[in-house]
């Protein structure tokens, strides 16, 4: 085939001929069969290509975007390095145990659990993490601990006094995640009379945290759980303070605990 | 009658994937970025994920794998963040990254992936009552048949809806290579299609 008539015919198709180009391909569409053959075929494969169109971005990704990149520093202040790969964020996941924590924050802040509240004003603070949509459900006045309805299969919470008298709290987030991603959670404040006593995995294959300034990365297998605790020094009536950040959302936390006892 | 087309150099319309004029801002948030203002990366993301969500699921085809691939590759221009020439077109250097990404998964899942046998060819006419589903998927199939450079052209100027000039910039080629890339690109789905129909 000539290569001026293919380039005419291609040049078409993006809009880019003039009248005299035009006028000079039709007329020798006219009588050239395999011309117009091969102008068929690529209109078609061009009206093919155009129809197939634009997706939109799936809705998370941004969230995990960034929730991967909280947890990783610049180059020129990176002290730990892991590969993007091994960073990915499995957002779902992620997004559910944010969403799980916080509905347990809230319920373990709402006085559902035993013993009188606090004092008033500071159940105030609340969280800015997005509550979980149809998830509350009724739970128990005298539950100390048990499995939080959300969705997410065993995930726990557990309220306890210490032999030494201190009350300690612990969060369980089983991983949902089949292969070996990370998940993050950046735990920046506490109150000052609550310390962090403890944090490790259970379960089988359970990975390794990582711990990064205030943030913590965690490695999960499929079926470990993460179990964060928390150790009140004071009265036992004040209201432990958390700021966790999980998938680039940040929400504070305040956990109203049962008196001493 | 031909398919109405758009004019090379002036965008489809204003829902166009790639936002226009937005060079300069880019630099702005990027230079904010590395004074430590990591929020500012969240702009480039929303900038941006579109067009890189559409050139990885064009190149590896499917979706979950392509919202990986592009996650992986917000997260390694963020890493390298200071390696970005600020000379340059910040798309055109997170494209490269994306699209390398996505050559990798796909150089690791499928080295050398034939055109299905059994798939319709869309040069077969209207006659033929072919179904539209396994046209597009016949197209597409031949579309990730094509070589890099061929297939970067189709998928810039047909899934992300660039103009000649844009690709140009994007790919740091001339716009002559765009065009003489397109044009060899288009030419060889026409005859793989038609070899392909031939033969069923």
């Amino acid at each position: 085939m000539d290569a001026l008539l293919e380039e005419l015919v291609q040049r078409e198709l993006d809009g880019g001929l003039t009248p005299s180009e035009l006028e000079k391909l039709h007329a020798r569409l006219q009588r050239d069969p395999q011309l117009r053959q091969y102008r068929v075929r690529l209109q078609s494969i061009d009206a093919e290509l155009r129809s197939i169109g634009i997706e939109e971005a799936p809705a998370g990704l941004e969230i995990a975007v960034l929730g991967t990149i909280c947890r990783t520093e610049l180059p020129t202040r990176q002290r730990v390095s892991p590969s993007p790969r091994r960073l990915r964020v499995p957002w779902r996941e992620a997004l559910a145990f944010a969403a799980g924590l916080t509905l347990m924050a809230g319920l373990l802040s709402r006085d559902l659990l035993p013993g009188e509240a606090g004092p008033s004003g500071e159940r105030a603070r609340g969280t800015l993490l997005p509550s979980p949509t149809g998830t509350v459900a009724p739970v128990p006045s005298s539950l100390h601990e048990g499995t939080v309805p959300v969705g997410i299969r065993g995930l726990r919470y557990r309220v306890f006094a210490l032999d030494d008298g201190e009350t300690a709290v612990e969060l369980e987030a089983p991983s949902a995640s089949p292969e070996s991603s990370p998940e993050g959670i950046a735990l920046t404040w506490l109150a000052s009379d609550w310390s962090w006593s403890g944090i490790e995995t259970t379960g089988r294959g359970a990975g390794a945290i990582t711990v990064l300034d205030s943030a913590l990365q965690w490695q999960p297998r499929e079926g470990s759980v993460l179990r964060l605790r928390f150790q009140s020094s004071g009265t036992g009536n004040s209201p432990l303070r958390l700021r966790l950040t999980t998938t680039g959302t940040t929400g504070e936390i305040p956990l109203r605990l049962p008196p001493q006892r | 009658m031909p398919h109405p087309a758009p004019n090379n150099d002036q965008p489809p319309d204003a829902s166009r994937v790639l936002p226009t004029k937005v060079d300069d801002s880019d630099r702005a948030l990027v230079a904010r970025v590395l004074e430590g203002e990591t929020a500012c990366f969240g702009a480039l993301v929303e900038r941006y994920q579109r067009v890189l969500y559409n050139v990885a699921l064009r190149t590896v085809g499917d979706r979950e794998t392509a919202q990986d691939v592009t996650q992986v590759a917000f997260v390694k221009a963020y890493q390298n963040l200071d390696r970005f020439d600020r000379r340059r077109r910040f798309f055109s250097w997170i494209y490269r990254i994306a699209m390398n990404e996505a050559l990798n998964v796909v150089a690791r899942r499928r080295p050398h992936a034939p055109v299905p046998e059994d798939l319709p060819s869309p040069a077969a006419g209207p006659a033929e009552n072919l179904d539209r589903d396994r046209q597009r998927e016949a197209l597409l199939a031949a579309v990730d048949t094509l070589s890099p450079e061929h297939h970067q052209v189709i998928v810039l100027r047909y899934f992300v809806e660039l103009s000649y000039r844009e690709i140009a910039e994007t790919l740091e080629i001339e716009e002559k290579t765009v065009k003489s890339r397109l044009y060899e690109a288009r030419r060889n789905l026409a005859e793989r299609l038609t070899r392909r129909g031939a033969a069923s």
